[in-house]
């Protein structure tokens, strides 16, 4: 899947159908990716959920990604961290959903049809991310993940546990703890 | 009293122990099989018996009781080893416990049953406390015999027990999915406004509805039938201070009986976990400060102990808990003088308060009528912080006094603390909720009515000076355009009162609380979210915050550097 490239919606328009077919567009890719690098299987691999935000790409590892949801009906709430964009009703349960772009401090964009929220779990809290656009998931052998150079972004790099370098893009691996919690 | 429901209760624990008694027994009789005495499982025995034991003798089971007890001491001689196992002596007590069960059973399907343990009684006399062992040949047989006759009912083993136990986040999930499936069937309902428009079939439609109807129906019935699944009767609560009462009667020299009434009624597991503390704190005051001590009361002429009764019910859409003393009562007079000189209240204002606002006095923060500095009670917490969690959970608590005769401290809450009503406002383009039990009224009213009086806005309510906050000033710190009318929420929380400016009203509507994630921080006029039915959420309006002005300002400050 190439970015921007939009997911087709299925009719039934459920979270659930949604992701289900994100995922199963995205495993045979990810077959194809296990192919090509069948080679050095000797590594560990990182499962990758990927992101956009501003011109970069992010990768959170897919363990902590509980689903993918659709951007809407965010409730703001008065008085909450700023950089909590609102609350949302994820299947009658309110999670908190923080705007990655103002974590990140980058500038504030509008809603945009390709925004989604990638809920994850931290321990026992689950909070969702706003990101600009989901891309794909990959595997990514350990080896090409390297510490952050210093020029590479304007994103604190406390957030970040590393960057994986594939042929010709960089994934910057963050670090949810610090992205998301309020230490 | 009807004791039905705690004979069921007996019953259902005691089947556990009986079939706790039969499991151990099988482990002593499999270790016996192999060569070894087993001690602990011998122990674990007999204290699974003498639990019976006990239970049966409350319960006024006296046969149980006794054949338990024989039992007992029938294992008690097997335990000092003067009776060896044998096989004879395993038949015996599996025959027991075969006794037990159909006892028990007997007596669930009609709780004056006859019992009768006759039979089993004497076989138990022959093997164990009959001598000499090698006489009792003929009895043993006997005895396995008519035990073996009565061990091939094997109906307990088809028996179905009636109670499980829940976890309680399984009941609060089963709750979260039915509010889904409302939300579900507001959709439906929308689906079905389009189907209108394009469909011309109306029989397809009408049972298009109809099943709409129904589901809806269900949903409803469902919810209701997971929240009788919560609801726990009081009792458990009730009989935690039963031990309190005694313990500090004792040590004060006092003699109190403490009574229940109404134990029985079932609350929502939310209200029972939260009663506790404001009735610890009732309880406590009601011994060091209503009851009197012996000699106190035989000179008023009044029987020499003296009684606290707990008494819950249920009143319309309310659950109402009280105690109440038969004590010295309290004195008005002596409430109003305490509490100016403790600067409370002034002087003046003091005699202007009825006897039932003199009594609420009590209440205040830093109030206390006792002289003396007890250990129960008088430590500076007490009727304040009563007043305060019964508030935050949307109820009231009420005191009636007589002077001489006791006094009595209501508190009413609502049926559960996880569904409210509350009236549904907007402000600036977002739905709040009010919880109900704090709004007195809703007015509107001219736009220049309200006036500002030292950088705070009032309006005049019947002749008294109403403080105003404009909810989006409160909540976004900005304020819409002056318009000619202005809807206002009248609402009180304690003593406070105030209105609330919002932009128009919704109307009423229950509501199932959702505690938000303490990831987004302290929220000031926010006590917690709902989802509505068309899946949106919206904030609940926390009325004692706001009126308290309580906005933290550093917060915002903080977090929009």
């Amino acid at each position: 899947m190439i970015n921007g490239e939009k997911l087709e919606l299925p009719s039934s328009g459920l979270a659930e159908d949604i992701l289900a077919q994100f995922i199963n567009k995205a495993q045979v890719e990810v077959n194809q990716v296990n192919i090509t690098e069948k080679k050095d299987h000797m590594e560990t691999l990182l499962h990758l959920v990927t992101f956009q935000l501003g011109k970069e790409e992010y990768g959170v590892e897919i363990a902590s990604v509980q689903e993918i949801i659709r951007a809407t009906d965010i409730t703001p709430v008065p008085g909450a961290p700023s950089h909590v964009k609102g609350v949302i009703n994820l299947r009658g349960k309110i999670i908190p959903v923080v705007d990655l772009r103002k974590r990140f401090a980058l500038a504030v964009v509008e809603a945009s049809e390709t925004q989604r929220i990638i809920v994850v779990e931290l321990g026992e809290k689950r909070i969702g991310m706003l990101v600009d656009g989901v891309s794909q998931v990959i595997k990514v052998p350990s080896g090409v993940v390297e510490e952050m150079p210093e020029e590479a972004t304007c994103v604190d790099e406390n957030f970040i546990r590393g960057v994986g370098k594939l042929e010709n893009r960089l994934i910057i691996i963050l670090d949810l703890n610090k992205s998301l919690l309020l230490t | 009293m009807d004791i039905s429901i705690l004979i069921e209760e007996f019953l259902d624990d005691a089947n556990g122990h009986v079939e706790a008694v039969e499991f151990s027994l099988m482990e002593l009789e499999k270790r016996w099989s192999e060569g070894f005495n087993d001690e602990a499982v011998l122990t674990l025995l007999l204290g699974s018996l003498h639990t019976l034991k006990g239970n049966s003798g409350m319960m006024g089971f006296t046969p149980i009781q006794q054949y338990v007890h024989k039992l007992e001491s029938a294992l008690k001689l097997v335990q000092e080893e003067t009776v060896p196992l044998s096989s004879t002596v395993f038949e015996s007590l599996y025959a027991s416990i075969s006794a037990l069960r159909n006892n028990l059973s007997l007596l669930s399907s009609d709780h004056k049953a006859l019992l009768d343990f006759s039979d089993e009684l004497m076989a138990m006399e022959c093997i164990f406390f009959s001598e000499p062992p090698q006489g009792s040949a003929a009895a043993n047989n006997d005895a396995s015999k008519s035990s073996r006759s009565k061990k091939d009912d094997l109906g307990y083993l088809t028996q179905k027990n009636s109670t499980i136990k829940v976890g309680f986040e399984k009941l609060d999930e089963l709750l979260n999915l039915v509010g889904e499936l409302v939300i579900h069937r507001t959709a439906l309902n929308a689906l079905e406004k389009r189907l209108k428009e394009k469909v011309s079939d109306r029989e397809l439609l009408d049972s298009f509805n109809e099943a709409s109807l129904l589901i809806g129906k269900s949903s409803t019935e469902l919810r209701e039938a997971i929240m009788k699944a919560r609801m726990l009767p009081i009792k458990s609560v009730f009989q935690r201070f039963q031990r309190l009462v005694r313990d500090h009667s004792h040590k004060s020299g006092k003699e109190i009986l403490l009574r229940f009434e109404g134990e029985e009624t079932e609350l929502d597991k939310t209200v029972i976990d939260e009663i506790g503390e404001p009735l610890l704190h009732l309880i406590r005051n009601a011994v060091d400060h209503g009851i009197e001590h012996p000699e106190e009361r035989r000179r008023a002429g009044k029987s020499l102990s003296g009684s606290i009764t707990l008494k819950a019910c249920h009143e319309s859409n309310h659950i109402v808990v009280s105690v109440a003393d038969d004590g010295k009562g309290m004195d008005s007079e002596k409430i109003r003088s305490s509490a100016v000189s403790k600067g409370l209240i002034g002087s003046e204002e003091s005699q202007g308060l009825s006897e039932q606002e003199a009594l609420h006095l009590l209440f205040l923060p830093g109030f206390s009528t006792s002289k003396e500095v007890t250990e129960t009670s008088g430590r500076g917490i007490g009727l304040d912080v009563v007043k305060k969690i019964v508030t935050s959970l949307n109820g009231i608590v009420d005191i009636s006094s007589n002077k001489g005769t006791g006094s009595v401290f209501t508190i009413k809450l609502p049926l559960t603390l996880a569904i409210i009503n509350a009236l549904m406002v907007e402000v600036s383009g977002e739905t709040f909720a009010i919880p109900l039990s704090g709004v007195l009224e809703s007015i509107r009213i001219h736009g220049d009515e309200i006036h500002e009086v030292g950088g705070s806005e009032v309006v005049k309510l019947r002749e008294r000076l109403l403080p105003v906050h404009r909810m989006d000033r409160f909540f976004w710190q900005k304020s819409s355009d002056a318009r000619d009318y202005e809807y206002i929420v009248v609402v009180g929380s304690g003593e406070k009162r105030g209105g609330l400016v919002v932009d128009r009203l919704i109307g009423q509507q229950e509501i199932v609380i959702k505690a938000l994630d303490d990831y987004l921080g302290e929220l000031p006029g926010i006590s917690g979210g709902t989802v509505l039915g068309d899946g949106n959420i919206s904030m609940i309006v926390d009325i004692g915050s706001i009126l308290s002005g309580n906005r933290n300002i550093h917060h915002h400050n903080e977090t929009n550097v």
